[in-house]
């Protein structure tokens, strides 16, 4: 089942590419063979086109399927979503809050969620290492920083 | 000097750190570069790439995970070898085997790069185009040898995406959307710290179960010196280093093949091959010379032909590109000193690696008693930093981190990571020669038939991939 819902994605966006592809202009200033959708038609009709033998194979049994318990994969999910949901946060936030507090802020209360003990040395060790980084990036390689 | 030690250091620190690569370690490097004059900056990621692929072992010695993808053959004797009570024996015979490694892959480097080349400057667009996609399809079918459809998937996926942007030729926008931050494409930076990065950091968050360390040096019951277990595997190393090289001139191949196939061979020919997977020296000297002649492998048609051998390759020349080298068949014309210059940084690199193994690298396994919980979000944050910092601009982050998530998705389901990358970094090579040479030829497909290099290239792609479907499908069959 998982090789076909990840045939069927990759389907769509090769489609998408296709279709794409045969929007482009068909002939440039250096003749028909220098049009820009010749290639990209190419590669998305290799993609639907391999995409669609595993689609239409027998289903392989996969290989890395883990003996979880539903309770283990539940906590996971979890702790996956969560993960998720910080870092999209995290990114959203960036340039809008100033870049040593926002970090901070994200690596305390990141490092507090998943590692479920003792807050101030977690809170003490994500400022110095936030520091850290800002000192490094901005000062010594005077790179911009959000 | 200072540069280069601490890069080595912070290449093996990269490697101890499980979940983080090589690819990574040079990538977010790259970002910290962009102020040094190339002379500085490429050796400098070579003592990244060099100094990662062996820290691993570290972790796959005392740990039994791997800390790069490379060391995950060293896992099968090392750790035994480290619960018999030798870690630090095995630590130390890991360091002194990958040196030699390194050294047999800046040989090779020396000898087998102005050849190949020599080769490489007969080279046409037919022949560009088709390696291309021969190295995309290699890369799928070796990156993905139980199931290689999904590794040409990858690859030919990787090769539709790079698509986005102004084409070279006529400078036609294409996917943009009318949105100018597409106009220059998708820069490789965000890809690759995406597809790399993010997927490693989220797989080691979920994780809930932890594993075992075994960090008691105390007791040495080795029966061999040092000299001796050098001398008693001599032809190991040499055919070892020989097997690594070979392999890491493969493009999208890689450290980790390397290091399983010169450990299988070893245990094929061994006289005592019972004990391969109880703590064989003779099987940690193999996969441990082997993965780090394939970094010198890997640089060979990096400089030569601008394909990368391996994934920390790829981005090896991105960062070329970046500090203004344009490796590939003009490289010899146009930087004459570079093959010397990259084979030289590689001998200073594995001296420093040596040295760093031996004193400190012990030291550097504490931390590994920092929480992986506390760590990936620091690492996060320098993923997020340092792909801000390739332009400046948030854009690239949200890039990152939709790659991140195909990355992720890509890993659920058992697709390669190594032939999208390559895919990705091949495409607008494969774009504007397949283009160029319809041009000349006005459409008649026959030079890619008729010139010799891409007839040899060609039957060299159907065979690899008619040996490696079409067998298991009747496999699949009779079962």
């Amino acid at each position: 089942m998982k090789d076909r819902i990840s045939a069927l994605v990759f389907i769509l966006l090769g489609v998408f590419f296709l279709v794409g592809a045969l929007k482009m202009p068909r002939t440039t200033e250096y003749g028909r063979y220098g049009a820009p959708g010749i290639v990209p038609a190419f590669f998305s009709i290799m993609v639907i086109l391999l995409c669609t033998i595993m689609l239409l194979r027998k289903e392989k049994v996969s290989l890395t399927d883990s003996k979880l318990s539903s309770e283990t994969r539940k906590a996971e999910n979890r702790r996956l979503l969560l993960a998720a949901a910080m870092f999209l946060a995290y990114v959203f936030l960036l340039g809008k809050v100033n870049f040593v507090v926002l970090t901070s802020i994200f690596l305390s209360v990141s490092s507090s969620i998943f590692f479920k003990k003792r807050f101030v040395p977690l809170v003490l060790s994500a400022i110095g290492v936030t520091v850290g980084i800002y000192y490094l990036f901005a000062r010594v390689f005077l790179l911009p920083l959000p | 000097m200072f540069h280069l030690c601490w890069s080595t250091l912070l290449g093996i620190l990269v490697g101890v750190l499980p979940g983080l690569t090589a690819t990574l370690g040079v990538a977010i490097l790259t970002t910290l570069t962009f102020g040094f004059p190339s002379e500085i900056a490429i050796p400098m990621l070579l003592c990244v790439y060099i100094g990662a692929i062996y820290g691993g072992s570290r972790t796959a010695i005392v740990l039994n995970i791997p800390g790069t993808p490379a060391n995950a053959a060293t896992t099968v004797d090392g750790f035994p070898l480290a619960r018999s009570g030798m870690a630090g024996f095995a630590l130390n015979v890991a360091t002194i085997m990958s040196g030699i490694g390194s050294i047999i892959g800046a040989i090779f480097i020396v000898s087998l790069a102005p050849a190949l080349g020599a080769i490489a400057l007969k080279f046409g667009s037919w022949e560009f185009a088709v390696l291309a996609i021969f190295g995309t399809v290699i890369a799928g079918s070796l990156t993905a040898p139980k199931d290689p459809l999904k590794g040409w998937i990858a690859g030919f996926l990787g090769l539709m995406i790079s698509m986005i942007g102004l084409d070279e030729i006529v400078s036609f926008p294409r996917y943009t959307f009318g949105n100018l931050q597409l106009y220059g494409g998708i820069s490789l930076l965000p890809v690759l710290v995406g597809v790399y990065g993010i997927p490693e950091i989220l797989t080691s968050l979920k994780r809930v179960t932890k594993p075992e360390v075994v960090m008691d040096f105390s007791k040495d019951k080795r029966k061999l010196s040092y000299a001796e277990t050098i001398k008693k595997n001599a032809f190991n190393l040499i055919r070892s280093g020989i097997i690594g090289v070979f392999i890491g001139v493969i493009p999208g191949v890689g450290e980790d093949v390397a290091a399983w196939v010169a450990y299988d061979v070893a245990k094929r020919t061994s006289k005592e091959p019972e004990k391969f997977g109880q703590g064989s020296i003779e099987g940690l000297t193999a996969a441990e010379t082997a993965n780090n002649a394939c970094v010198g492998g890997a640089i060979i048609p990096v400089l030569t032909l601008a394909v990368p051998g391996s994934a920390p390759a790829a981005v090896l020349l991105a960062a070329m590109w970046i500090h203004g080298i344009r490796a590939g068949p003009l490289l010899p014309l146009q930087h004459p000193e570079m093959i010397g210059y990259v084979a030289g940084a590689f001998v200073v690199a594995t001296i420093l690696m040596v040295v760093f193994g031996l004193l400190v690298t012990r030291l550097f396994l504490k931390i590994l008693l920092v929480p992986t919980e506390v760590l990936m979000p620091i690492i996060f944050v320098l993923c997020v930093v340092g792909t801000y910092v390739l332009n400046g601009r948030l854009f690239d982050v949200w890039v990152m981190l939709l790659f991140g998530l195909l990355g992720y998705f890509m890993r659920l389901n058992e697709f390669p990571a190594a032939p999208f990358v390559l895919g990705f970094i091949l495409g607008p090579m494969a774009d504007t020669n397949l283009r160029r040479a319809l041009m000349l030829t006005k459409g008649n497909l026959a030079p890619f038939f008729t010139r010799p290099i891409s007839l040899v290239l060609i039957v060299a792609m159907v065979l690899v991939i008619t040996s490696k479907y079409f067998p298991k499908r009747r496999g699949e069959k009779r079962e």
